[in-house]
């Protein structure tokens, strides 16, 4: 309890690591695939639907903040326990975990078999598996404040080169691929969003910054600030996408956006093929994903369990990510396990939308009554 | 304490294990070119439908295909050598793109790598089966380790000989035939495509043109001569290198080309350098009309010496007769490909797709017909801006 208490008094973050931790953390697997669903449901438009998908996303990130707010800045599992009582409020919490670890592992196993197909032909796919879990668990073991510190580096890292790559590729895009515009039925509009908003997943990651930020004033500015940037820079991928595709070619190839960077060609310079070491760089857009949900679940765990420590909570999901990244039998049904499973939507559907506005709803009642009860008392004195 | 113990142990598990993908490059042949050809078994196609999904042994029946790999000798590279290298070639007879990879290897010492590679060469017989063509289509899609930036041209008659060809000016004659592609840049008569291009056309609506090549063997010359139409994964038919440039000009492509026209049985040749492509899509009853307006400019750099150009009346004349020949001659192009081939190179159904949904939603349907009895109309206005050194 002491320890806790010690962490807790340690308000360790900055404006920028919140702001980095949440954009490393939403930029994820997403980027490599959801051009291709979204373009195909709405051709040229993608880049609306994303825009649509970044709304509902701050949305759904103002009510954390509003959850948190409510609940002086507390840690997740304490709001959830307080607000729904020990069992159920840990029932709750274990499922936001339980479907945490579900989409980072199937996450996984698709960056796998992107790493696979384009990087490493002839090793195991459970060896990648392995090694990525493994150096996700080393971090993990750490400290929250080592994460932020390596959510603040991968940032750099992550975007200057691709940035840098977007530059080059624009050179070669056909923007009139972008035509016309709005010109698809709204309920298209709405059944590509969802893929947009799968692509945001990883926001989450606010429950568990928010308790250790410093500035808490600051905090929700912040919050737009990182959706915004995120949602740039997914438009970005999808102009470039279509600019450099169009459509029909985009609606075909699995990851877009990897074949976009492979595509990349620059007359006149003597290093061809390059994109190897873009390649590289790019396993950290997933791999920042990874590290921060993994962190929150064994978070999670950690605490509903009472556990002594995060090490031995990571210990214990790091066998159900490896089993869960190797379940799907191949790639077709990843995404059937991601996008057309029923229990998956629902879940999402409780976990990011029900399960803030229950909590918000519990503590009107609640402070209600207690205002109540502090009216009575103080008009008895 | 039990961490450091455990540290060896794990550690052991990640590096003790080796590198499945270590390739030392000396065990590498980096294909430079591919060269697709039909083979023996290539008109039994209907034949091959009719084999049973779930046949035991359906490798290694039919050769569907001739394939040629070439690639550079790199024994001949290094320090100390100079120039580059002598081009080797496997061929193979294979069923598919991918049992033809296989079998190079099987033949060759070496590993496989098509990372590298630049030039595709499709022969023309090739293109006339379509089950095949689409089968090779969809392997260069699938393919993630090929190189997307390689170019794409077709070659008359059998494609294997082109490869094996000795050009004057370089090497090898996937260097001579990657060099005249890039020319393309400064001079619109030759085309280049490279295969993200094409893939990305045929996805698109089926519509390419590809650069087309020819080996006159008497001459021992190996040159650009035109375009392979291909609709629908068919040869339909070739256009000429003039009629290339005409094409290049109605489709935005243009860089840098020259026309000519006679005046009292001289050349004039018109060095175009600067240009613009504008298309106005309008339905006129149930007709489309398509209007396209070229704004070209340049200079004239060869007359004739009696012949004075510093007058704006002269100047006007002879731009009034470069619009009339440039424009009848892009009219009749788009009137061949539009109802003999029924293609559309020029970008004219990505045009209304884009600036004019709501037509395109209308006539989407029949888009064919109505594309086929268009009327168009090209409006040329040449600008001549200089005349050389001399009056």
């Amino acid at each position: 309890m002491e320890v806790k208490g010690i962490i807790k008094d340690k308000k360790i973050i900055g404006d920028f690591g919140l702001f980095t931790t949440l954009v490393v953390s939403i930029v994820g697997i997403g980027i490599f695939s959801s051009p291709r669903d979204i373009i195909d449901k709405v051709g040229s438009d993608a880049w609306i639907v994303v825009l649509i998908g970044g709304s509902i996303i701050f949305l759904l990130l103002w009510l954390i903040y509003m959850v948190m707010k409510k609940n002086d800045f507390q840690d997740f599992t304490n709001i959830l326990q307080n607000n729904f009582g020990k069992i159920v409020g840990g029932a709750f919490a274990i499922i936001f975990a339980v479907y945490s670890i579900f989409i980072i592992s199937l996450g996984m196993r698709e960056f796998v078999e992107v790493i696979k197909l384009f990087l490493l032909r002839k090793t195991p796919s459970e060896f990648i598996l392995m090694i990525t879990i493994l150096t996700g668990t080393y971090l993990v073991r750490g400290e929250i404040g080592d994460l932020v510190k390596f959510n603040e580096v991968s940032f750099w890292i992550m975007f200057v080169p691709a940035i840098a790559v977007f530059i080059l590729v624009a050179i070669n895009a056909d923007f009139t691929n972008l035509l016309p515009v709005l010109n698809n039925k709204p309920s298209q509009y709405f059944s590509a969003s969802k893929y947009a908003i799968y692509s945001f997943g990883g926001f989450e990651i606010a429950y568990l910054i928010l308790p250790y930020v410093k500035n808490k004033k600051n905090s929700h500015r912040v919050l737009r600030k990182s959706i915004m940037f995120v949602s740039a820079f997914y438009i970005i991928v999808m102009i470039l996408v279509l600019g450099v595709f169009s459509k029909s070619q985009s609606r075909i190839l699995l990851w877009p956006t990897i074949s976009m960077i492979r595509s990349l060609y620059i007359p006149g310079t003597f290093v061809e093929r390059w994109e190897g070491i873009v390649m590289a760089l790019w396993i950290f857009f997933y791999f920042t994903t990874f590290v921060n949900s993994y962190f929150f679940s064994s978070e999670i765990i950690k605490n509903v369990f009472k556990l002594k420590d995060i090490k031995l909570s990571s210990l214990l999901i790091m066998p159900f990510i490896f089993i869960i990244a190797l379940y799907p039998e191949n790639i077709a049904e990843i995404y059937s396990l991601h996008f057309k499973n029923t229990p998956v939507v629902v879940t999402s559907i409780f976990v990011f939308v029900i399960l803030p506005i229950l909590v918000l709803l519990m503590g009107k009642v609640k402070s209600k009554g207690r205002s109540k009860g502090r009216w009575k008392t103080t008009n008895e004195i | 304490m039990k961490f450091k113990i455990g540290l060896p142990i794990i550690l052991s598990c990640i590096l003790l294990t080796g590198c499945w993908d270590k390739v030392e490059i000396d065990r590498l042949n980096f294909i430079s070119s591919i060269v697709v050809d039909p083979g023996q078994d290539i008109g039994k196609e209907e034949e091959l439908k009719s084999i049973n999904p779930k046949e035991p042994f359906a490798e290694g029946q039919f050769k569907k295909l001739k394939v040629t790999y070439g690639f550079p000798d790199i024994s001949m590279l290094g320090p100390g050598k100079s120039g580059s290298s002598q081009e080797k070639y496997i061929t193979t007879d294979a069923y598919s793109m991918e049992d033809a990879s296989s079998e190079a290897m099987a033949k060759s010492s070496r590993d496989i790598y098509m990372g590298h590679t630049k030039l595709l060469i499709l022969s023309n017989n090739i293109l006339e089966y379509k089950d095949t063509f689409k089968e090779l289509v969809d392997y260069f899609q699938r393919n993630p380790n090929i190189n997307r930036m390689m170019d794409v041209v077709v070659a008359e008659g059998n494609a294997q000989d082109y490869i094996k060809f000795k050009p004057i000016t370089e090497n090898s004659a996937e260097y001579y035939i990657s060099g005249l592609m890039a020319n393309s840049k400064r001079n619109s008569r030759i085309m280049s495509i490279n295969l993200n291009e094409f893939l990305i056309l045929l996805s698109e609506n089926g519509n390419v043109l590809l650069p087309k090549i020819t080996l006159d063997k008497e001459k021992n010359e190996l040159i650009l001569t035109g375009a392979a139409i291909i609709k629908n994964y068919e040869l339909k038919g070739y256009f000429t290198p003039l009629e290339i440039l005409d094409i290049q000009l109605l489709s935005d492509k243009f860089n840098i080309g020259k026309k000519v026209i006679y005046i009292d049985g001289h050349p004039v040749d018109y060095i175009i350098s600067g240009y613009e492509r504008k298309i106005r899509v309008d339905e006129k009853g149930d007709k489309l009309t398509i209007n396209i307006d070229l704004d070209l400019e340049g200079q004239v750099n060869g007359y004739y010496v009696d012949n004075k150009l510093l007058e704006k009346e002269e100047l006007q004349n002879m731009q009034n007769t470069f619009n009339k020949s440039i424009s009848d001659e892009c009219e009749k192009i788009m009137e061949i490909s539009k109802s003999e081939f029924e293609i559309d190179p020029f970008g004219i159904r990505e045009h209304i797709e884009k600036f004019k949904p709501n037509l395109w939603n209308k006539i989407s349907g029949n888009w064919v017909e109505k594309y086929k009895n268009a009327t168009v109309k090209v409006n040329v206005n040449t600008e001549i801006r200089r005349i050389g050194a001399v009056k």
